[in-house]
């Protein structure tokens, strides 16, 4: 078991809170008057991505987290578990929909996605910043109505459903920012 | 300092020019003589929660000072008059956003002054370098009633010990039993993070366990006359009442070295001479440190607002 003391703490250091896999966001130091020093922590959760603060006394040693993040390949989902591949070693690992998340909405196959993994198992999948989606189903388009800045809802290949421009019309290629989860433009890419 | 990194070093040094030049412009309108200490000590400080950078000369330790309390309280004994240094101390362990191993620190005494009188003083001394701010007093037991519902001065340790382990702290059986620590963790833990909204004012009646070398009043709770003026979440300046009876800075020494033991640090060996200083007969007197980097970051931020 390795254990990082307060002393070794810097960002971006992975370590072990009430079992969970953190990742060290801000690390600072309190040392009241004539008193005693405490390391204040900010953490983000590797699971969730939720980010709670927390004191340490300086000299305590904290459990590390087995955590590294590796580029793999999407290959395929069978609805409970989605299969990623690295592509050196053809290794080929599931992860649980939980720990994909968000990601599973543009995901369609053979995306290269950052992938968190701790103890040998995916807890966080990164999708690319921008996917290239086909719209299955919208309401016919407006054609020319490239400025009125209105919106209708998009059906994309991957289920998800997305704002876009009235113009769109089923059959398109659309760009999306995976960040924001937002329309960026029809990519005339096939 | 985090401001440096944002301003250009050089207008960084002019600001500090300018402000080295204001304290002294201060203390010579006061008639407070300036004047230098070593900064290379024989002799440790006793306090338990800092550590000295130890330098080697041939078969003998010498001590990177920590503060220059214990020259400047033999210059008192001397009977030199209300004096003040600025210069550089340094504390190993500590780095950060708001702390550096190497400082500048402004240290004053002045005779016949109380804590109270002090205060105003420190207040003169941060308008003279141009802060504007309204200062307030707040005592310590109105921060820990209102952030942690507990009297710091008499709820008993094991109720200290549960509002920390609800913190989320885990203590040891003998952390449970040191009441400096388990004051100072709650102070950490549940008052600290609230006073960056308080602006400028001074911490006072600390609970004696938190009393260093401060005079305790004769108040119900024998709280020490210790104040440390906080801006912004910052703190800025630490001031006592000072002690000047030997045999009670001995038994200071002494609480300071059973603390020790109990936190497995080393004993350090007295200072002989701040006692023999005292036993000259030293002036009833008040003295006070401030963080020269804390002061001019506290009021670059006044001024950028």
């Amino acid at each position: 078991m390795t254990t990082f003391s307060t002393s070794q703490f810097k960002l971006g250091l992975k370590i072990l809170i009430d079992g969970d896999p953190y990742t060290i966001v801000l690390n600072d130091i309190v040392k009241p008057g004539k008193g005693q020093a405490f390391n204040r922590i900010k953490v983000r959760n590797l699971k969730n991505g939720r980010v709670i603060e927390k004191t340490l006394k300086s000299g305590e040693s904290i459990e590390a987290a087995d955590v590294m993040e590796i580029e793999l390949q999407y290959l395929y989902n069978d609805s409970t578990d989605w299969f990623f591949m690295d592509t050196t070693s053809f290794e080929q690992l599931s992860a649980t929909m939980a720990s994909v998340g968000d990601a599973s909405k543009w995901l369609k196959g053979q995306e290269m996605c950052n992938v968190t993994i701790w103890n040998n198992v995916p807890i966080a999948v990164v999708p690319p910043n921008f996917a290239l989606l086909e719209v299955t189903e919208t309401d016919p388009g407006l054609r020319g109505d490239t400025a009125s800045g209105g919106t209708k809802p998009a059906l994309l290949e991957t289920g998800t459903s997305v704002k876009v421009p009235l113009f769109i019309e089923t059959g398109d290629l659309l760009k999306i920012d995976t960040r924001t989860g937002e329309y960026v433009s029809r990519s005339k890419e096939t | 300092m985090y401001k440096q990194s944002k301003q250009s070093k050089n207008r960084y040094l002019r600001r500090r020019a300018k402000l080295l030049s204001s304290i002294r412009q201060y203390f010579d309108l006061q008639n407070v003589l300036e004047v230098q200490t070593p900064v290379l000590n024989e002799y440790p400080t006793s306090e338990p929660s800092l550590e000295n950078f130890i330098i080697e000369n041939g078969a003998r330790y010498r001590y990177l000072r920590t503060s220059p309390e214990s020259s400047l309280k033999k210059l008192l004994a001397s009977r030199i008059g209300d004096i003040f240094e600025v210069g550089p101390v340094f504390r190993k362990e500590e780095e950060g956003p708001i702390h550096l191993n190497e400082f500048m620190m402004l240290e004053w005494y002045r005779l016949g002054y109380d804590h109270k009188k002090l205060m105003r003083d420190v207040e003169l001394l941060v308008e003279c370098c141009g802060g504007q701010f309204e200062f307030r007093q707040v005592t310590f037991v109105e921060l820990f009633l209102e952030y942690v519902g507990l009297n710091p001065h008499s709820s008993g340790n094991a109720e200290l010990s549960r509002a920390i382990v609800q913190f989320g702290l885990k203590l040891n059986d003998t952390e449970k039993e040191d009441r400096d620590y388990l004051l100072t963790c709650l102070y950490v833990l549940g008052v600290e993070p609230n006073l960056k909204s308080y602006g400028a004012f001074f911490l006072t009646d600390f609970p004696k366990e938190l009393r260093a070398y401060a005079r305790l009043s004769n108040d119900k709770y024998c709280s020490a006359q210790r104040f440390e003026l906080i801006i912004n979440g910052v703190e800025v300046a630490n001031g006592y009442h000072e002690v000047i009876d030997p045999i009670e800075q001995q038994h200071c020494f002494e609480i300071d070295n059973e603390t020790r033991l109990r936190r497995g640090l080393t004993p350090t060996k007295i200072d002989e001479g701040w006692i023999a200083a005292l036993n000259k007969g030293m002036p009833a007197c008040a003295g006070v440190a401030v963080g020269v980097e804390r002061l001019q970051m506290v009021l670059d931020e006044d001024v950028n607002q």
